[in-house]
């Protein structure tokens, strides 16, 4: 288990090596000079090139490159050995620290996520099981057309209907905006309840595709391991169906979830953006997107980074909780 | 009164395409400590029979007739909660496959802890793997104790199997079916488990049902055996008159595919063409179109399950007069066993 572990944690640095090269050097072909979009179209030449030396763009990519990876290490050996706090830089536009701006925009985007996910196992689980029991009863056949809507359905129209109904004409929801669980801000609604009351449409927005996408898997997953031979072993050996369910099929039926919720958790980063433009909810899709218009690489590279070691961290937090319990797994 | 008595069972599985008689009015019966053996092809019936005695069938799609008494109570009739009290305890099973038949997730300690907890409310979860550990020496896993806490992964087909037959007897069962138990298994670890089957039969006195393809596992274990052909009884005779006296043609093709070894033949004989689809089954005798003696009365008219004079308790269903089933059947007797004989 723990030759496991460090395998996995190799491999993990290997992978943030890997991604920050590449998204470094994509950012760094492409043909714009940030110094010249940071000063503005009066600049002379020689302001541009200030600039370009003050923000380090007129450097090779590699010493960029390794002067990221410097500021990234949580150890500095500049003025004797000491430890600092990993920065990401700063922003080109606003000058701001990245480390701040993703600070801020982290937790919205952790609570949309993570909300949604949970959101999407709750109406999943039960109904990818219910329908596995009665396949082709009218409950099934009700929630693989809800899973068609629901994988056809872009988030962006989701959005705009359900804010359009729930916020604007029935006032049940806010129609758009966010709120903060912990630090209230002035003049805004703030606190855990302010917090779901405002992410309650984004989460059933973003949750809509994956909920389907679940319900269809659970059910698949179900249907299949009710016909393997040990549950009919347990059954010989007299279970009653509530054991057959939960000990035999439901823990061999779910290991799969588990994988695959923690890659789905990863690529549902990406589609938080939609959701997040549609409720303006300023997240890390927001932000991206903001720096992107802007050219504002540090910015980019940042977010890449955070994301890329968030998903990193979920998919090794996955496959530890998937060796745990799935036990031939182990030894491999 | 016999342990188990099943009585003209039909199982009807409706399809898309039509209904499915897997298993059309078949009745036999198994004394305490004896063994019977269900021989026949892939899709005879056999394996369905005994799912339906346990009441193991798909629900949906399965319809059941008959009747199987278990010491008189008729499993076919009682409650579901019943039928949960005799499975496992009773009347316990064993499977083809012990590579997919134990669950992956948990230890063989628990699903043989699950077996007796199952079953016995005034025994303590200690108590429970004492017994299983009893159990798993008793069919011969070493190092028991340790091999308890083990999952299914980490132990080879053969000790799957007897871990599989000692779930199956940790509770005294009256009957244990056998399922094609060796089916899975390669030649030397199937002499074991048949051994080790033995064995406990004569240490607690249980009936077997052996499900098998194969006549000589038969050979080595069962007291009477009955042949399935479409869902039929086609022969059900004491092993030694149906070894000596076979009176059916497929009971013949059946005994002249065995192999031999010492002979040298270039090919197995065989039964030529395939068995019948159960859809759309040929009229008359299910047997006729891959029998060599067919007549025109087995294409037109089904024979019943009669008595062989002079030999009680050998049932056959052919049309074949006794002259011809008397020189054919000692024919194949004399090439296949005449040193055994």
């Amino acid at each position: 288990m723990i030759r496991y572990v460090i395998r996995r944690l190799i491999w993990a640095c290997v992978l943030f090596l890997a991604v920050t090269v590449i998204s470094f050097i994509l950012f760094f072909l492409i043909p714009a000079n940030p110094a010249q979009l940071v000063c503005g179209r009066a600049c002379n030449p020689e302001t541009i090139k200030r600039v370009a030396h003050y923000l380090g763009t007129d450097r090779p990519v590699y010493v960029q490159y390794g002067k990221f990876l410097g500021r990234l290490m949580p150890i500095s050996f500049t003025g004797g050995f000491h430890f600092k706090e990993p920065s990401l830089g700063h922003s080109f536009v606003s000058r701001t620290s990245v480390n701040y701006i993703i600070g801020q925009a982290a937790p919205i985007t952790a609570s949309l996520v993570l909300g949604g996910a949970v959101l999407w196992m709750l109406i999943a689980l039960p109904v990818g099981i219910l329908s596995a029991l009665r396949p082709r009863s009218l409950l099934d056949r009700t929630s693989m057309t809800f899973v068609l809507i629901g994988i056809s359905a872009h988030p962006i129209w989701l959005g705009l209907i359900f804010s359009y109904f729930f916020g604007y004409k029935w006032h049940i929801t806010p129609i758009a905006g966010y709120a903060n669980f912990f630090t209230p801000m002035i003049g805004q609604p703030s606190g855990p309840w302010q917090w779901f009351y405002h992410l309650i449409l984004p989460w059933f927005t973003f949750a809509a595709l994956f909920s389907a996408l679940y319900v269809r898997m659970i059910r698949a997953n179900v249907l299949d391991t009710m016909n393997e031979d040990y549950v009919r072993t347990a059954r010989a050996k007299g279970a009653p169906e509530r054991t057959v369910m939960i000990s035999h099929i439901l823990r061999n039926a779910l290991l799969p979830v588990v994988t695959m919720l923690g890659m789905d958790i990863a690529v549902a980063l990406g589609g938080a953006v939609f959701t997040e433009s549609v409720y303006s909810l300023p997240g890390l899709g927001r932000i991206s997107i903001n720096a992107l218009n802007n050219f504002d690489y540090s910015v980019i590279t940042g977010t890449i980074v955070f994301a890329t070691t968030a998903i990193i961290l979920i998919n090794l937090v996955v496959d530890l909780l998937y060796a745990w319990i799935d036990p031939r797994i182990r030894l491999a | 009164m016999a342990l188990l008595e099943v009585k003209d069972l039909k199982t009807y599985f409706t399809t898309d395409d039509g209904i499915v008689k897997a298993v059309d009015g078949v009745s036999f019966s198994v004394e305490k400590g004896r063994t019977l053996g269900i021989v026949g092809e892939s899709g005879s019936g056999k394996s369905v029979t005994c799912l339906s005695v346990m009441g193991l069938n798909p629900k949906r799609s399965a319809m059941i007739s008959g009747q199987a008494l278990f010491k008189g109570e008729d499993l076919l009739r009682v409650s579901p909660a019943r039928l949960r009290e005799v499975r496992g305890n009773e009347i316990s099973m064993i499977f083809q496959d012990p590579m997919t038949s134990l669950n992956p997730v948990h230890t063989i300690g628990r699903q043989l802890v699950e077996a007796v907890l199952l079953h016995n409310d005034d025994v303590s979860k200690a108590q429970a793997k004492a017994r299983a550990i009893e159990a798993l020496k008793a069919v011969g896993i070493p190092r028991a104790e340790r091999r308890v806490d083990d999952y299914p992964h980490q132990f080879s087909g053969g000790m799957r199997q007897r871990v599989m037959i000692a779930m199956a007897l940790i509770n005294n069962p009256d009957l244990l079916i056998a399922d094609e138990p060796t089916t899975a298994l390669d030649v030397t670890t199937q002499a074991q488990i048949l051994k080790l089957m033995n064995d406990l039969q004569e240490r607690f006195g249980s009936a077997i049902i052996i499900i098998t393809h194969d006549l000589g596992v038969v050979a080595e274990t069962a007291d009477e055996v009955v042949v399935m052909y479409a869902g039929k009884i086609q022969e059900q005779a004491p092993v030694g008159d149906l070894f000596n006296e076979p009176q059916h043609p497929y009971s013949w093709g059946l005994l002249g595919s065995l192999p031999r070894l010492d002979e040298d033949v270039e090919r197995l004989a065989q039964i030529p063409g395939q068995p019948p689809s159960l859809l759309r089954p040929p009229q008359g005798c299910k047997f006729h179109p891959r029998c060599a003696y067919a007549m025109e009365v087995c294409r037109a008219t089904e024979p019943e399950l009669l008595e062989a004079e002079g030999h009680g308790g050998h049932l056959f269903r052919c049309w074949l007069d006794q002259e011809t089933r008397d020189r054919e059947g000692s024919r194949v007797r004399q090439t296949r066993f005449a040193e055994v004989a």
